[in-house]
């Protein structure tokens, strides 16, 4: 006898997609300006795109950022690089410091300005111009493959394939978690974030790991199936113990896996797949939160949703752009774009109330958001 | 008793004196190769590895306080004159009009630098061995609060601007600097500067702060990075230090309300800034430095190519070109202090080295770099000729000046001249003494204080190219590794020790040969670093006298003093002793941590072969260095081709011979060197 | 004794293999017969059957239902319909890369090679496995035409602390590798695994037993070695459903290998009914166990499952047995296959049962050549390790020879393959790219190791096969 689970949730999901699946309706092939007032976040309204042609030095872009001072650096698999006045890319290497060419994750200490920046070989800072590297056979670093890091008071965490290491930057001291003495099932990190007093660190095969450092206490969330075949339930907690990123912002925490999304608001877990919510594709890499709104880059382009409107971003045969808004109960509302995005891989996003920039596979993209009502509250964002 | 029985009784003495001698001579010698796990026993004594405790070296005795003066710093009115006495752990006011001391303050944690507000009415004191602020009343002359800051506090400035006021702190024991709101009195951020940030000045606007580090980075391989590969292919047989890259040091510009960086400009081949001032007539910021060539041989010395003194001038987005100080065939070594007019006139540069103040005409540097093209301007720092064109009067002083500021209306300079006690009051009219403060005797019945001289005294080497202190700055170290063989090539680069702790620690140099400090620093000096004349027999005892009163360096926070060990330095130590490995195993005896760096003072005093022998290196053995304030003194192994502490068990640690490290965790080796800092 | 539950999976197996998602319709043409050695065995597994009545689902031609050829009753969650299933297609590879010009200059076509650190006795295996993979080497140079670029071995050692497989990786990656083979540990495997997905370059791994390496949902993986879960599911079957056991316990390694390793067999003898009575620790090298062996004693079983090294398993058989502990029978996994496990164990060997690869004296002409040909290069006998990356590196040769000096060619070959013909036998790949051919048992009996016979293969070689074809 076979039994079949359905929570509310996935018949809400099922409703969705019963829309999803009826008939789209095809826009036109430039749709005219729109303000989209029922989506509760901007949409795109056509991309930028940069390449080697503007000095970015290879094909790949794994993570984007811009800083709370105005500058654009991404990540590349050949280098940082700076966006210049002029549009262009300055590419800093190993022959300046960096410790490694392939720049991986970023992130910004906001209090010196500072950029930290994770590599294949190495954590490193741009400070004023100057790159000092920290690696494992130098430093406390735990390993050097660093695919996150990020910037908590006046710690520096990183996220490695052996750990993360915490550097204090007052007194240089590093502290590792990891197997032997946290709650992490795994030691392979991939990623680090913070809320006002926690850090999560996810990590690949021990779903995320909550950290309050002033208790020095540990508290894992694991996907409860226990077993990878399947997602038994969905919105029962993480949708798998292989985090390739997670983030927090808001209250609210997103875990991206290859096996689809999460994200927890402190009250429920809600899990998406593909198929069976308009998620584009299970191997989610980077997921990018802003205003309680998820922007998520898979292999197959990027989404974005605030748990209930989605607006998807694809890559079509010929290199256009396909837009696909899902409403609950309707039909998508799919629109060819004349531009897309660089390619469908997305690696890493940035997005502020103002732009979106999008690391991917071939190239740096920059998302121009149409008309749209910006949030009240406005950070701040010069120094 | 008859004679065949003395004979008898005798022969059997004799016997058993022999051997109970030879016995203990035999055990003795077991004894030691068991517990050194040397086999070479010949310098080996109890006192090795028998010295129960540190309590009777010199450097752990009291020993005479002399008054030393710092910084100084004048009231806006002209008529207060403030000086930090931190050996006395006090601040003096003084007037200056009639050169007297009017108030003495106690302000304990070693005043060294002072900054007073435009209404004289606060004089905030970096307290360099409390790592804190002190705010004194001036009215009072009382200390009315205190703000914790990084280590080693030595330099403060205000920051006015329309943003709001900042008092920014250089901390040269943390290697950042502490960006402090003025109300509440509290730190905002503090953001990593150069190595040792020792001086710093802010711009005219306020807005932008200039800090100088003393310290270079090291030297290393063109190629950056970890070139290594640990641990999959250690290039055990690789050059460390073949074409490296000379070292520099930083000049870090900061925003100071937000105490974000703005710019880290290289000083290349440059160190020892210890002061910086503004010239806002022209934009400039102007740091007294260091030219350093410490990769090419020694030997230079006589060619006058080793070091040499000038002077950086930025503008105020940190582009730097470099001019010296010296002339072709003299030199003003230790540049130490640097006080500007306030039309930009002229510069004044204390060189302690030489016991003189450099008086530089800026209008004629201007004019200079007007007319110099980009070429020119950025190879100046080498054209010792071109120094006569701006210098225009070398002004003697008495021993060892190194702070200088001016009066508000640019007619009086105050030179503190630290090793004879007094602040030296100089009419920059007529460039002649108006007057001096004295603050104590001048000390110089203390063989210590006149060792420092000694110490401190460029006139001891070729055409007064540098002194003692030039390389080892508060007797400690710079951090660089030079070329001391006379084979011309550039390569065995030797590791700069630290002299502080030394007491005890004999032999001396990286290869252990000489027993003592009177021989290393005695003809063997003279003929390989300084190429003159040997120091005087009477002044080198005074040297070593100094040398041996000095303590290891403080590497600790000075809250943490006294604390018990952390849970990773306890398990460091725990790593640091151990006899065996987790499994049970035993370590091998010669490859224990604590047998060749044997406490308290953490070396057995022999030499070692720990798998650190570079290509080009005669020997396999060195000196173990002790370890009291290791972390302090960076690099590492006597070639300091190790720039970390970790370095010494990842990228250079061969087949376990430096400790037996192939078993460790990286969270153990993160705690041995957590523990190794505490030493 | 043969159930009626043994007959209809038996008789089940055809059909269920044959409708497993190949879509091959031909009557199967089972691979020469090997020789019974006499010894007891099952000819053929029904752990092997999988019908796919739990999903009820129909599968098209590029779908992959049996993931790891789970029994059907040792599947998690049986009888229940899970929200979503994975590992039912292969995951594919969207991105960019496979029209980037060749690298420049090339002067070889260079491969990875992550060998574990060379001491102990993995060290041991990994030198093992590194003969074979310089043999492969050898003799696809050998066979270049004039013009054609030769291959060349980037090789490195692990080291076992500190994640150093990942800065291996990278190091692969900056000399430029098509592809990298290795390697044993599994922590060091994933490890690699994880900075492989970051740097795109196809990893083959010919010696980590991990089942959960596949997992992590990277499509640049493919391992040519079966891994514990194979072995899992095959000790389950026949210590519950054909020895009858219904008290097992279970003493391992305490390691991450050990915890993996039977993970999979604590979940698959719990569906099946009989939890561990119990799950004991040993650390490498531990020479008194008197603790374990009380417990396990006081718990009566009526089965044993060792893992660890051999020698050490030798050791705890041993005592195990001269505790009193004779009733209960002893099983165990590939490595206790190895000379040290019956040097410790001595007499108390006899009656071991393990799950093995192949039969390493079988007569088949492909493993025989094989053998002469590494006896000739390096003058001693192949074993398992040497034998599966001799396979893993005429794979990754052979995929570069077709796609040419670009990784994310290489990638696709390898990803597209369903079969091979190796040394080692037939392989199937499933929709996480594990090898999930059919392995045997060995039976320890007068002194020496007797194998069972392969479970006859149902499957066919298709055109996809890959096959050492120079071009």
């Amino acid at each position: 006898m076979k039994t079949s689970i359905q929570s509310p949730t996935v018949l809400l999901g099922g409703m969705l997609l019963a829309g999803a699946f009826a008939a789209p309706c095809l826009g036109a092939a430039e749709a005219p300006p729109a303000t989209f007032r029922d989506v509760p976040f901007p949409v795109i309204e056509r991309f930028e795109n940069f390449g080697q042609e503007h000095g970015i030095p290879h094909y790949k872009v794994h993570a984007v950022l811009k800083t709370s001072d105005g500058q654009l650096w991404i990540g590349t698999y050949n280098g940082l690089c700076q966006r210049q006045p002029d549009g262009t890319f300055k590419r800093y290497g190993p022959e300046d410091g960096l410790s490694h060419k392939m720049a991986m994750c970023l992130a910004e200490d906001t209090a010196t300005g500072d950029l930290w920046v994770g590599t294949m070989r190495g954590l490193n800072r741009v400070s004023g111009g100057k790159i000092t590297s920290y690696t494992q056979t130098s430093s406390g670093l735990p390993n050097n493959v660093v695919y996150g890091v990020d910037v908590v008071g006046e710690n520096v965490w990183a996220a490695t394939a052996a750990g993360t290491g915490a550097m204090n930057l007052k007194t240089g001291e590093w502290q590792i978690y990891d197997h032997n003495n946290s709650i992490m099932h795994e030691p392979w990190c991939y990623s680090v974030t913070h809320s006002k007093d926690k850090i999560f660190i996810g990590v690949w095969g021990g779903g995320i790991v909550e950290h309050d450092p002033k208790r020095g206490s540990f508290k894992e969330y694991r996907d409860p199936d226990g077993d990878f075949h399947y997602d038994l339930v969905p919105d029962d907690g993480p949708i798998n113990d292989i985090t390739s990123w997670v983030n927090w912002e808001d209250g609210v925490l997103w875990q991206s896996t290859y096996f689809g999304m999460s994200r927890y608001d402190g009250t429920g877990w809600k899990t998406w797949v593909e198929e069976k919510s308009p998620l584009l594709s299970n191997f989610v890499n980077f997921v990018w939160p802003l205003h309680r709104v998820g922007w998520i880059g898979s292999d197959k382009g990027l989404s974005v949703t605030d748990g209930t409107i989605w607006v998807n971003y694809e890559v079509g045969e010929h290199d256009e752009g396909i837009r696909t808004i899902h409403r609950p109960g309707q039909p998508p509302e799919v629109t060819q774009m004349s531009t897309a995005l660089a390619n469908g891989f997305v690696l890493g996003i940035y997005v502020d109330d103002d732009e979106a920039w999008f690391g991917t596979s071939h190239g740096l993209s920059r998302g121009i958001f149409a008309p749209y009502k910006k949030p009240a509250t406005v950070a701040a964002t010069q120094p | 008793m008859n004679a065949r029985g003395f004979i008898l009784v005798s022969a059997a003495a004799a016997v058993a004196f022999a051997g109970v001698g030879g016995g203990g001579y035999f055990w003795s010698l077991a004894h030691e190769r068991h517990w050194s796990g040397h086999p070479s026993l010949s310098l080996v004594t109890c006192n090795h590895c028998h010295l129960g405790n540190t309590d009777k070296l010199p450097w752990a005795k009291p020993h005479p306080k002399h008054a030393s003066p710092a910084a100084l710093a004048v009231s806006a009115d002209g008529k207060r004159l403030y000086i930090a006495l931190d050996e006395l752990d006090e601040v003096v006011e003084a007037d200056t009009a009639s050169a007297q001391v009017l108030r003495r303050a106690k302000v304990p944690g070693g005043p060294f630098g002072l900054a007073l507000d435009d209404a004289g009415e606060r004089l905030y004191v970096a307290c360099r061995q409390q790592d804190r602020v002190a705010v004194v009343d001036t009215r009072e002359l009382k200390e009315l609060a205190s703000v914790d800051v990084g280590m080693a506090p030595v330099a403060l400035a205000l920051a006015k601007s329309p943003d709001g006021e900042r008092l920014i702190v250089a901390n040269s024991g943390s290697d950042d600097a502490s960006v402090l709101s003025l109300s509440p009195l509290k730190e905002i951020v503090r953001p990593a500067t150069g190595r040792e940030p020792y001086a710093l000045s802010v711009s005219d606007d306020g807005k932008l702060a200039f800090i100088v580090s003393r310290l270079a980075e090291r030297e290393k391989p063109r190629t950056s990075g970890d070139t290594s590969g640990f641990p999959f292919i250690v290039p055990q047989t690789a050059d460390p230090y073949h074409v490296m890259t000379p070292p520099a040091s930083e000049l870090t510009v900061l925003f100071t309300r937000s105490g974000r960086v703005f710019k880290r400009a290289p000083l290349d081949s440059a160190h020892l800034s210890e002061s910086i001032a503004s010239v806002p007539a022209r934009g400039w910021m102007l740091a007294p430095l260091v030219k350093v060539r410490n990769l090419v041989p020694i030997t230079q010395v006589a060619n006058g190519w080793v070091m040499s003194a000038g002077f950086a001038i930025s503008d105020l987005m940190g582009r730097v070109i470099q001019l010296p100080l010296d002339e072709a065939n003299d030199y003003f070594a230790d540049p130490s202090g640097i006080a500007v007019d306030a039309a930009g006139q002229r510069a004044y540069v204390a060189s302690g080295g030489s016991d003189v103040i450099s008086v530089v005409d800026l209008g004629r540097v201007a004019a200079w770099l007007v007319q110099a093209d980009a070429a020119t301007r950025q190879s100046a720092i080498e054209d010792l000729a071109l120094s006569s064109q701006y210098v225009i009067a070398r002004v003697p002083t008495g021993r060892n000046p190194r702070h200088v500021v001016l009066s508000p209306d640019g007619r009086k300079l105050f030179v503190s001249v630290r090793l004879e006690d007094k602040v030296l009051v100089l009419d920059t009219a007529t460039l002649k003494p108006a007057g001096e403060i004295a603050l104590d005797d001048g000390g110089g019945s203390d063989p210590i204080r006149r060792g420092e001289r000694v110490f401190t005294k460029a006139a001891h080497t070729f055409q007064r190219q540098f002194s003692c202190r030039s390389c080892h700055p508060d007797a400690h170290v710079d951090g660089l590794a030079y070329d001391f063989d006379g084979d011309g090539i550039g390569d065995n680069l030797l590791d700069n020790r630290s002299l502080q702790g030394l007491a005890g620690t004999a032999p001396f140099k990286w290869n252990g040969k000489n027993l003592t400090l009177q021989i290393q620093c005695g003809p063997r000096f003279a003929r390989v670093l300084m190429r003159t004349d040997a120091i005087p027999p009477d002044d080198l005892n005074d040297l070593v006298t100094y040398l041996m009163a000095q303590p290891p360096p403080r590497t600790i926070p000075f809250k943490r003093l006294g604390r018990p060990l952390t849970p990773s330095e306890d398990r460091g130590r725990k790593l640091f002793f151990a006899t065996q490995r987790p499994e049970g195993t035993p370590i091998p005896r010669a490859r224990q941590c604590q047998t060749c760096h044997r406490p308290p003072l953490f070396t057995n005093r022999l030499p070692s072969a720990v798998g650190t022998q570079g290509p080009r290196d005669s020997t396999d053995e060195f000196d173990t260095p002790h370890l009291l304030g290791i972390a302090a003194s960076a690099p590492y192994l006597h070639d300091g081709r190790a720039r970390t502490l970790e370095e010494l068990w990842t990228t250079y640690q061969t087949n376990d011979l430096h400790g037996v490290s192939s078993y460790w965790s990286k969270h153990q080796l993160n705690d041995l060197i957590a523990y190794l800092k505490t030493l | 004794m043969k159930t009626p539950l043994f007959w209809s999976l038996a008789v089940a197996l055809p059909v269920s293999v044959a409708a497993a998602g190949y879509g091959y319709v031909e009557k199967p043409e089972p691979p020469a017969a090997e020789k019974d050695d006499g010894c007891a065995s099952v000819p053929v597994d029904p752990a092997l059957v999988n019908t796919n009545q739990t999903t009820g689902a129909t599968y098209a031609e590029d779908e992959y239902p049996y993931y790891a050829n789970t029994p059907d009753d040792m599947i998690p969650f049986r009888g229940v319909e899970p929200y979503y299933r994975y590992w039912t297609k292969r995951l594919p590879f969207r991105g960019p890369g496979r029209d980037y010009p060749d690298p420049p200059n090339l002067k070889s076509l260079k491969v990875g090679l992550l060998s574990p650190a060379p001491y102990g006795p993995e060290g041991a295996r990994g030198a093992r496995t590194k003969k074979g993979v310089v043999l492969a080497f050898e003799e696809a140079n050998a066979a270049r035409r004039p013009g054609q670029l030769p291959f060349e071995i980037i090789a490195r050692d692990d080291a076992p602390l500190w994640g150093s497989a990942a800065n291996i990786a990278v190091d692969f990656a900056d000399n430029e590798v098509l592809g990298f083979l290795g390697t044993i540990d599994g922590d060091a495997t994933h490890v690699a695994l994880r900075a492989t997905l970051k740097l795109e370059t196809y990893m083959i791994n010919t010696s980590d037993p991990d089942p959960t390496l596949t997992e992590t949902q990277i499509p640049w993986l493919t391992r040519v070695f079966p891994d514990d879960r194979q072995q899992c599911f095959r000790l389950a079957n026949l210590i519950v459903k054909q020895r009858d056991c219904k008290r097992i316990a279970i003493l391992r390694e305490s390691s991450r290998p050990g915890r993996v390793g039977v993970m999979h067999f604590i979940n698959y003898i719990r569906r099946l009914g009989f939890p561990p009575v119990q799950h004991l620790f040993f650390k490498p090298g531990d020479k008194d166990i008197t603790m374990q062996i009380d417990a396990i004693k006081a718990a009566e079983p009526d089965a044993v499952l060792f893992y660890g090294q051999p020698d050490d398993c030798g050791r705890f058989v041993k005592q195990l047995r001269e505790a009193g502990l004779k009733r209960a029978q002893f099983f165990g996994f590939d490595r206790l296959q190895e000379a040290s496990f019956k040097e410790n164990a001595g007499a108390y060997a006899e009656g071991m049962t393990i799950c093995y690869f192949f039969n390493p004296g079988r007569p088949n002409q492909v493993w025989q050549d094989f053998i002469a040909r590494f006896q000739n290069r390096w003058g001693e006998k192949p074993d398992i390790y040497a034998a599966y990356g001799y396979d893993g590196a005429k794979l990754m040769l052979e995929a570069i020879d077709h796609a040419g000096p670009n990784r994310f060619r290489v990638r696709d070959y390898l990803a597209g393959l369903n079969e091979y013909d190796g040394v080692t036998g037939h392989m199937i790949f499933d929709g996480r790219w594990d090898n999930i051919v059919p392995i045997t048992t060995a039976h320890f009996k007068d002194g020496a190791w007797h194998y069972d016979p392969l479970p006859e293969l149902r499957r066919k070689p298709v055109s996809q096969t890959a096959q050492a074809t120079p071009k």
